[in-house]
């Protein structure tokens, strides 16, 4: 960008230089911060060699809006009540898995192989739309949830922020790329599920209950359902769809079970309310995962049989599949619970569940 | 397999049927070869087989490793129910359905729909009240049911009722230039998106709505309130435009400014990087308050949020790159107007109108500044950012406007509020202001400071004309007769940049 040399002259000659007060090159004002050059590593310049040898704070009384390290302005206006104390959102993984989500965006426009869809017997296309449609519905709440505790996280801790920020990304395209699959392939849109169990998620006052519900409990069911996904593709851009997006849901799992670690591990008198939370989300949708009838949300399950059956006139074999399925997520859940620390929930948890992986 | 004429047979009631249908049972060759390899029981098989159970289900117990006694024991008590016989419950057992206050009977209903007993022990340790065992056991039932049915009963029971629902089926989207974008989805009814959506729930957009679900709590349902024109496409850009900072800038290219430049530009970054936070949280607390039938706006909204993410991020790292760090912090004055708003279209006008055209104008700074062409990647792929969010901005109140004429006078209110504070903090806080022409004069020299004071007021200048012009667009002209005092200083037009 060049700048007409006259007009510069004109300008410099006409203005007058206000008087400069200059206290902010002051550097003795200033945090301490190693004078030493940043050096990117074999996965360029990452938050974690930016913040190498950094203080990070456990606690924090300021509430206005200064990036962790900036000189307080004594008159800066505060933006909210954040939470005071890092251990309340903080997680040890989080500048990785930051990184990580930003290395790994993906575009539901170009990287999936929507040209090898083709035509499906009308039944299992019907699936397929069910099972989408239900998914554009979970991934509506997993987007709108994890922004509503943007503004209560200090930004002394803004790592955690910036992770929140790409999840709400990730859930973006993956609502996106659900859409998309059921209208790609002559079908649509088929019917609105329930939902009640997912508006647990929305209701949360607390971030480890946000957490909890979210990352560890309900993404890990969605995470093992992706993951089986082989059973229900039916071509290479299904099976695009399901490794990309249980990709993305492995970050926020991951940040979830190493956050609910953190917090066992630094307040360990919260042992008893995370149960209580997690007794609150087993119980609502245990009942969408028991059955294939369930009143909750027969048409997902139903959806699934049929996909996994190869069609409705083989639906007990989609039945299998299903209970299978529920068993698998089930085991997944509980061995993520144990990775966190909290191995007990294996004989807490809701009888029904419970009973599932052992009968 | 149990078949009469290639139609599965009803299942053996009585002990005499049982026995003849063990003798005329075939067993399946790939099961016959499973049991083989498992050295299992043939005629164990055929037994599960003459009982109804599918050769999917003796199938999964196989490969799940059943032995050949728990086989056997189970076998032998489906055969005394179905025939009608009691299955002997361990007194033990009994006394824990009573304790769990199961009703009596629930137990050999248990039993009968093929729960082991050491199932029922296990459900009964596991806590189960009478109504979730119940639950498990109607869920076992059907699936027996299933296994017995005939051919009529299965097509009654496959008929579903989401697969009747009306879609546009037979429409098909086709992938264009661009790949398979989200406008092109919006064909048929699809692309009909109502001046207000009526429903609380997560339907998504073209659904069949479901009566019994619950609201979501959602706030905005017309579309006056969010919609822009170009969000989908803003989206699929955005998702395409997708940089890292980590590795996209030649960090090791970018050499260190002089000492007080180099304060200058951490100052300048330390501003940015606040003022993207801030915005995020904005994007964060509104996205829950939209409603589904608009999901165009709501993911390009996470898109917006993830460019804040990023510029956070690059900023952040430009300013500790070569050993300055944060500088001071702002006190936030104008950007807490942002926070506050109300209303949707004041949060979106004055985040991505007013104060994206300011961040425009930083970068602008940053850009003339570099002293590198890494420096100058890094403002140039937030411009890139910013300028959609600008679009978004102006796009949507433009169409707030034209839906909504009588709300004119609210939004300048709201202009004028934040150019007001804008004011108030620009005059308070000198910090960034005195950064900038530190950064734009190439140092503290009296010459230095009055080059970088008239190179801060002609980037001003454009400032304020294309903050003025993108109010134009959204078909509000007036505005430039109606600026806050303060910001007319800025107002003439500056010299063209070439």
């Amino acid at each position: 960008m060049a700048i007409d040399q006259d007009m510069l002259h004109q300008l410099t000659t006409q203005e007058d230089l206000p008087e400069l007060d200059l206290s902010w090159l002051r550097p003795e004002d200033r945090a301490r911060v190693e004078a030493t050059r940043l050096r990117p590593g074999r996965k360029g310049l990452t938050l974690d060699t930016l913040e190498a040898g950094q203080d990070l704070p456990d606690a924090s009384d300021d509430y206005t809006a200064r990036p962790r390290g900036a000189e307080r302005h004594p008159a800066a206006a505060r933006h909210h009540l954040y939470y005071p104390l890092r251990h309340e959102t903080w997680s040890d993984n989080v500048r990785l898995l930051y990184e990580e989500a930003v290395q790994r965006q993906w575009s539901s426009a170009t990287d999936i192989p929507w040209h090898t869809l083709r035509p499906l017997p009308d039944d299992v296309e019907r699936a397929w739309c069910q099972f989408a449609t239900f998914l554009t519905e979970v991934e509506f709440i997993a987007g709108d949830t994890p922004g509503q505790w943007l503004e209560r996280i200090n930004p002394e801790w803004y790592e955690v922020k910036l992770f929140l920020l790409t999840q709400i990304m990730d859930e973006a395209r993956h609502l996106d790329v659900f859409r998309k699959r059921a209208l790609a392939n002559g079908g649509g849109l088929l019917q609105e599920s329930g939902g009640g169990g997912l508006r647990i998620i929305l209701e949360c006052q607390d971030f480890s209950e946000f957490s909890a519900i979210m990352h560890v409990f309900a993404e890990a069911l969605v995470q093992t359902l992706f993951r089986s996904g082989e059973a229900l593709a039916y071509n290479e851009a299904e099976k695009a769809i399901f490794r990309l997006c249980a990709q993305d849901e492995s970050r926020h799992i991951a940040f979830g079970v190493m956050h609910l670690k953190h917090i066992l591990e630094t307040q360990p008198w919260r042992r008893e309310e995370i149960h209580y939370y997690l007794d609150k989300i087993e119980g609502p949708l245990s009942l969408d995962m028991q059955s294939g009838a369930s009143a909750n949300a027969p048409l997902f399950d139903e959806a699934i049989m049929v996909l996994a059956g190869g069609g409705r006139k083989n639906i007990d074999k989609g039945f299998d599949f299903l209970m299978n399925l529920r068993r698998r997520q089930v085991l997944e859940y509980l061995h993520r619970l144990e990775v966190a620390g909290l191995p007990e929930r294996r004989y807490r948890m809701n009888p029904v569940l419970r009973a599932f992986i052992e009968t | 397999m149990a078949t009469v004429g290639g139609a599965r047979r009803p299942p053996p009631e009585t002990l005499e049927e049982i026995h003849m249908s063990q003798q005329t049972t075939e067993v399946p060759e790939e099961l016959a070869r499973l049991a083989q390899e498992r050295d299992f029981p043939l005629d164990l098989v055929r037994r599960a087989l003459a009982l109804g159970f599918s050769p999917g289900a003796v199938r999964a117990q196989l490969l799940r490793g059943i032995s050949p006694q728990e086989a056997e024991e189970f076998l032998a008590q489906q055969e005394r129910l179905r025939a009608g016989e009691e299955v002997e419950v361990p007194e033990e057992i009994t006394q824990m359905a009573r304790k769990r206050r199961w009703p009596a009977g629930l137990v050999q209903r248990a039993l009968r729909a093929g729960f082991r007993l050491s199932e029922v022990r296990a459900m009964l340790d596991a806590g189960l009240r009478f109504d979730q065992a119940e639950r498990l056991v109607i869920i076992r039932e059907r699936s027996q049911e299933r296994q017995r049915e005939g051919g009529e009963g299965r097509q009654r029971r496959t008929e579903l009722p989401w697969m009747n629902v009306r879609t546009e089926w037979g429409v098909r989207v086709r992938p264009g230039k661009k790949g398979l974008t989200l406008g092109s989805l919006n064909v048929g009814t699809y692309g009909d998106v109502p001046d207000y959506w009526p429903y609380q729930t997560e339907m998504p957009r073209g659904a069949y709505h479901n009566p019994g679900a619950p609201p979501m709590g959602y706030t905005i349902y017309e579309k006056a309130e969010l919609w822009a024109d170009n969000a989908a496409d803003l989206y699929e850009e955005a998702i395409q435009r997708q940089w890292k900072p980590a590795t996209a800038i030649p960090w090791d290219d970018i050499a260190a400014l002089p000492e007080v430049q180099e304060r200058a530009l951490a100052q300048l970054c330390t501003y940015l990087c606040q003022n993207a936070l801030v915005c995020s949280d904005v994007i964060g607390r509104w996205l829950k308050e939209m409603s589904y039938g608009y999901h165009e706006v709501k993911v390009y909204m996470a898109t917006a949020g993830f460019d804040y993410a990023r510029h956070f991020d690059v900023f952040r790292k430009r300013a500790y790159l070569n050993g300055i760090g944060m500088g001071r912090q702002s006190p936030g004055y104008y950007l807490r107007v942002i926070k506050d708003a109300r209303r949707w279209t004041e949060a979106a006008t004055l985040l991505f109108i007013f104060n994206s055209s300011y961040v425009l104008h930083l970068c602008q700074v940053g850009y003339y500044a570099a002293g590198s062409e890494g420096d100058a990647l890094i403002f140039r792929l937030a411009m890139q950012d910013l300028a959609r969010q600008t679009a978004y901005g102006v796009k949507h109140l433009q169409y707030f406007l034209m839906r909504k004429p009588e709300n004119r006078e609210e939004v300048h209110t709201c202009l004028q509020r934040a150019e007001s504070l804008f004011a108030y903090e620009d005059d308070k806080d000198p910090t960034l202001q005195e950064a900038l022409i530190v950064l734009l004069g190439g140092g503290l020299g009296e010459e230095e400071l009055k080059r970088g004071w008239a190179l801060l007021n002609y980037f001003r200048r454009r400032w304020l004309r294309d903050y003025l012009r993108r109010l134009e667009a959204a078909g509000l002209p007036e505005r430039r007769d109606r600026l806050f005092p303060y910001l007319r200083q800025w107002a003439p037009a500056p010299a063209a940049a070439r």
